[in-house]
């Protein structure tokens, strides 16, 4: 005991060059080892070159970034990946330009006519007028953009739409003054932009209601509905077109308000108008509930003409409960739709409002009776949480934009019974957030839409990617704005989609060119060279492996190193302590070796999410088994030898015994089949993957070979499905051959005889 | 055959504790995932409350987790699966289907790769050291370390999409003109290649090993030494003897090779149990699910068992 003692307070107080000592012994006791390991190792010629495969892949990991040709979120520039008509034009500098506008002619077909951009902050605006002739750039029939004019309008517009009614309307709405009593004013221009005439707001809006431009079958005419609301009041506007009793007057305007002291307005109101009298409405979502408010004409008796639009008492009123149970409504601009502004219907009874909430799911309501008609949680198969964003309305569906972790989503829901369309197939992911709505490209049955990566989309009805775009130059710098269609002969049209890029100019594209993505390896009209080619957004191939490798050799490691840890410490301990407690540990080893492996990993994968973390973590979960039954065997005979008996002797307690006699020489084992586990960890991350229980956020081999197959690409891109699978098999490879070498280290029995 | 009866009783209740705590295990994991069959009520269109109750009643998901339990466990060693929710069939008429598909693949492939594989293995193990023993040994490690779906989708381009030699998907199509059972074997061979050529890798390197091993032994030079000729030391003398831990060996690894049908089945379209089981999970078809992962769980540990009882009665030491 006093000697113990005495040894302590000695070893308390090592000075410096003692320490130094000790440590240069310690760290010359393990070159001696591993050099004794190495002789034997590099006899193994296979052994020699998988250990110089892997350190192959480390120098690729760490100089990913300097040495891969792009970089890691690359993208192949439209010009490549994309043949189709296109045109652009420098703008200005300077003007910070925000939006871009197709307008098209009031004739049948809707032809586009003009471009117009416009901006925010100096209330300019640039209208270009295109038409069908031969592209600058392109030299092929397509969009001719002709001289622009330049136009005053009022800055700041926190709304700006336009529709063909009667004469075509141009509306602004600015704020007035900043303040507590600040009104603003809806500004009415014809199409070529002449001022026509004001109407003062008495508030500054926050929320604007779709614009409604009905036509009735019944009375033959059409009629404009829009209204704005802020916190507490509502401003509905309605128009509609002269009568020949009312000459000089281009169209009769309805102004009304209503406000709510006790309640406040949390998204865009709807308008419903035509020519079913008594379902002309108002429906104001608030934070007590939904407001639905009727709209009551009054009609001359001689012409039948409407000569009064007022506000009448509420309708119906919802407020948010479910079956007893009270739900959150989203809150924000687009968190309600009409289910079908396309075709405005008099099916009164059939048209519903849906809301979204916040807990992902839609609730829609009868627009007559204001009862819910359906409720739903969409089910997407291989994602789990999303947020709604915001709700759309197309001709076949009812679209809800959302997120799920860091990517943005879209997912079309059946407006009849609120389910995922066509069988939980109508939805799609895509990189980053969308900053436009999916806008219907009308003739092609397919959306446009981007996301704040300034990546354009083009999805078909089916909501599938089919082409992916970037202006020139990188990125762009608004969301994109579908323009209209140009008619090139008969019914054969360009539908274009214009943006403003990050370089300042404007960019017109058509959607309907061939997008050639993936590309084989080559030289493209950008310059860029693809040595491997690219994937189907355009990714390169090359980069994409060489990034790929990061993740790659995480997850084997980590994924290795933690199985290896739970599988040396149930196997030390089920050999030291071979009563009750190894029986058992032993027991469960038995229960894991005995598990259909991969069935039981990917239900493990279903329930705990698509995460590189999450995988490491099934990972060592499952795959223990085996070493720990090495590592017992092992221990068991280590306990028996001479050394640890005199350890036994000397007192040492029983985790010294574990971990400072028994553990050193398990060690070996333990990193021997850690390399084992490495080589299964790539090829199991590469499995799940491939299955949809991979990481979308990560790029790993495992993702890229599941987007081939998603993409439907598997059999037409060999550039795009040899280089992952060749680096899994290589590096997994690797990593097998180090550990055979290795084991001959370890189990000299093995040597070569 | 003294301590046999008790070997084969202690491994049998073993086998059987093993199955109750993976069973466990398995209804836990479904407990846990994100997403839930009630879920799907909600969404179905029409649904009145009332009905949304009674199926939630049918299937028992109104019981706590406790009874639940109990219930799954009783329905599943009873092999009462129950109705499919995606399919409204019961899901015996479903498995009764696929089982049959994936033993045939799996089975056959397993069983080719056995027998080329214990000829391949004995071959290069005797001509070891050459250009074929090395080329044989890196090329089934390459194997041996492929995803194997990656491999699969390459045979798909080149042998059913470049070549046109078989067929891309499917397991019959009455389209083709061709006798059910021929049409079949042409639908089964392409992803049978695929699995032959994984498998091979395995048995040849076991054999390979296990060969090594005879060759030192005293009998093989004695038979070398008497003049016989080399083709029968090679087979008669050594493969046969160097064969039976590779052949114990089949059992486990036909039935661990059905655990990869998931993936497989998978890239080939292939209507098995595999393609069954991910599909069934995707549309959150619990029934389905559970017991599809039952039969592949109950196929390993009946291999397992099958293959101790082997050992146990080859190897007595085995039985201590």
């Amino acid at each position: 005991m006093r000697n113990n003692g005495k040894k302590n307070v000695k070893s308390k107080k090592p000075d410096a060059r003692e320490l130094q000592e000790a440590s240069m012994k310690t760290f010359k006791r393990i070159l001696v080892a591993f050099r004794g390991t190495w002789k034997i190792y590099r006899r193994s010629l296979t052994g020699v070159t998988g250990l110089g495969i892997v350190l192959g892949f480390f120098v690729i990991a760490i100089t990913a970034p300097w040495t891969a040709p792009y970089d890691a979120d690359f993208k192949a520039p439209a010009v490549d990946t994309f043949i189709a008509d296109y045109a652009t034009r420098e703008l200005p500098p300077e003007t910070n330009w925000s939006l871009v506008k197709g307008l098209t002619s009031s004739e049948r077909a809707r032809p586009l006519e003009r471009v117009m951009i416009y901006s925010s902050d100096e209330g300019a605006v640039i209208s270009y007028p295109v038409t069908r002739g031969i592209g600058e750039e392109t030299e092929e029939i397509g969009i001719e953009i002709g001289n622009p004019t330049i136009i005053e309008l009022p800055a700041h517009a926190s709304y700006l739409d336009y529709t063909h009614f009667y004469r075509s309307f141009f509306f602004v709405l600015s704020a007035n003054e900043e303040g507590e009593n600040a009104t603003s004013t809806l500004y009415e221009y014809d199409y070529d932009f002449i001022y026509l005439r004001e109407h003062e707001i008495p508030f500054v809006p926050l929320y604007s209601s779709n614009l409604w431009n009905g036509f009735s079958q019944l009375y033959q005419e059409g009629r404009l509905a829009l209204a704005f609301a802020d916190e507490h009041n509502i401003w509905l506007f309605n128009k509609r077109p002269p009568d020949i009793t009312e000459p000089g007057i281009d169209g009769v305007a309805f102004k009304n308000s209503l406000s709510f002291p006790n309640a406040t307005v949390i998204g865009n109101p709807l308008v419903v108008d035509g020519d079913f009298e008594n379902g002309s409405m108002l429906i104001v979502p608030t934070d007590v509930g939904i407001k639905a408010y009727d709209l009551n004409l009054t009609r001359s008796l001689l012409t039948k003409k409407v000569i009064n639009v007022s506000i009448e008492g509420l309708k119906w009123e919802s407020n948010y409960t479910l079956d007893g149970e009270e739900f959150e409504p989203l809150t924000g601009q687009d968190m309600m739709i009409f289910q079908y502004p396309y075709q405005p219907t008099t099916a009164l009874g059939k048209e519903s409002i849906a809301v979204a909430t916040t807990d992902g799911r839609v609730v829609a309501y009868d627009r007559v009776t204001g009862n819910v008609t359906w409720q739903s949680m969409p089910i997407l198969p291989g994602i789990r949480d999303f947020d709604i964003a915001s709700l759309h309305s197309s001709p076949d569906n009812m679209i809800i934009v959302g997120t799920t972790g860091e990517r943005g989503l879209i997912v079309g829901l059946d407006p009849e019974t609120g389910r995922v369309g066509g069988n939980n197939s109508l939805f799609s992911t895509v990189e980053g957030y969308l900053n436009s709505p999916p806008q219907y490209v009308i003739g092609q049955y397919r959306y446009v839409f981007s996301t704040d990566r300034g990546t354009i989309y083009l999805a078909t009805h089916e909501l599938q990617i089919n082409a992916t775009f970037s202006a020139p130059g990188g990125g762009a710098a608004t969301p994109v704005s579908f323009l209209g269609n140009i008619y090139i002969e008969g019914s054969r049209a360009g539908n274009y989609f214009g943006v403003i890029t990050e370089e300042g100019s404007l960019f017109v594209e058509t959607l309907t060119g061939v997008n050639i993505a993936p590309l084989p390896p080559g030289t493209y009209p950008s310059g860029n060279y693809y040595p491997l080619g690219t994937d189907y957004e355009g990714h390169d191939i090359l980069t994409q492996v060489m990034f790929g490798t990061r993740a790659e050799l995480m997850v084997g490691v980590v994924a290795a190193f933690f199985s290896v840890v739970i599988g040396t410490i149930v196997g030390l301990v089920a050999g030291f302590y071979s009563g009750l407690i190894g029986e058992l540990l032993m027991r469960a080893t038995d229960v894991m070796l005995s598990l259909p492996y991969l069935v039981i990993m990917l239900l493990f994968a279903a329930a705990f999410g698509p995460s590189l973390f999450n995988i490491i973590i099934i990972f060592a979960i499952l795959s223990w088994a085996g070493i720990a039954r090495v590592i017992r065997s092992v221990t068991l005979s280590t306990r028996k030898r001479a050394f640890v008996d005199a350890a036994i002797v000397a007192g040492a307690s029983e985790m010294r015994l574990i971990f400072r006699h028994i553990g050193p020489n398990v060690l070996p084992y333990a990193f021997l089949y850690m390399t084992f586990n490495i080589s299964g960890a790539i090829v199991t991350e590469a499995i799940l993957a491939f299955l949809g229980f991979g990481d979308p956020n990560a790029i790993t081999w495992g993702m890229m070979l599941q987007y081939l197959q998603i993409s439907g690409h598997s059999l037409d891109a060999p550039w795009w499905l040899l280089p992952p699978g060749i680096a899994i098999t290589l590096l997994s490879l690797a990593f097998y051959l180090i550990g055979r070498a290795f084991d001959e280290v370890v189990n000299p029995r093995l040597r070569r005889r | 055959m003294a301590g046999m009866s008790r070997y084969v009783a202690v491994r049998s209740i073993q086998t059987f504790i093993t199955l109750l705590v993976i069973l466990t295990l398995i209804f836990i994991m479904f407990e846990a995932l994100p997403a839930q069959p009630q879920d799907l009520l909600q969404t179905t269109p029409g649904m009145q409350p009332s009905q949304i109750e009674y199926m939630t009643r049918l299937y028992g998901y109104d019981q706590p987790v406790s009874k639940r339990y109990l219930n799954y466990m009783f329905n599943m060693l009873t092999f009462e699966f129950g109705i499919s929710f995606s399919q409204a069939e019961p899901v015996w008429d479903i498995l009764s289907d696929r089982i049959p598909r994936t033993i045939l693949l799996f089975g056959g492939a397993t069983i080719l790769a056995y027998i080329v594989g214990i000829y391949l293995g004995a071959l290069i193990a005797w001509r070891r050291g050459g250009i074929l023993d090395g080329g044989s040994v890196v090329i089934s490690l390459v194997f041996y370390n492929m995803p194997s779906f990656w491999i699969g989708l390459i045979f798909l381009v080149i042998f059913a999409s470049e070549l046109n030699w078989f067929p891309l998907t499917g397991w019959y199509d009455p389209t083709d003109n061709l006798p059910y059972v021929v049409d079949v074997l042409w639908h089964v061979s392409l992803p049978m290649i695929v699995l032959l050529l994984l498998s091979l890798a395995g048995t040849v390197l076991l054999m390979r090993t296990a060969m090594l091993d005879v060759i030192g032994e005293n009998y093989m030079v004695t038979a070398k030494a008497i003049g016989l000729p080399e083709r029968k030391v090679l087979f008669k003398h050594g493969a046969r003897n160097a064969m039976l831990p590779v052949v114990t060996s089949f059992i486990i690894a036909f039935v661990f090779s059905i655990g990869g049908a998931v993936v497989l089945e998978n890239v080939f379209s292939f209507p098995g149990m595999g393609a069954l089981y991910i599909d069934a999970l995707y549309e959150l078809d619990f029934p389905v699910a559970m017991a599809t992962l039952y039969i592949i769980t109950l196929l390993v540990l009946l291999g397992n068992f099958a293959a101790d009882l082997i050992y146990g009665y080859l190897d007595p030491r085995v039985r201590i």
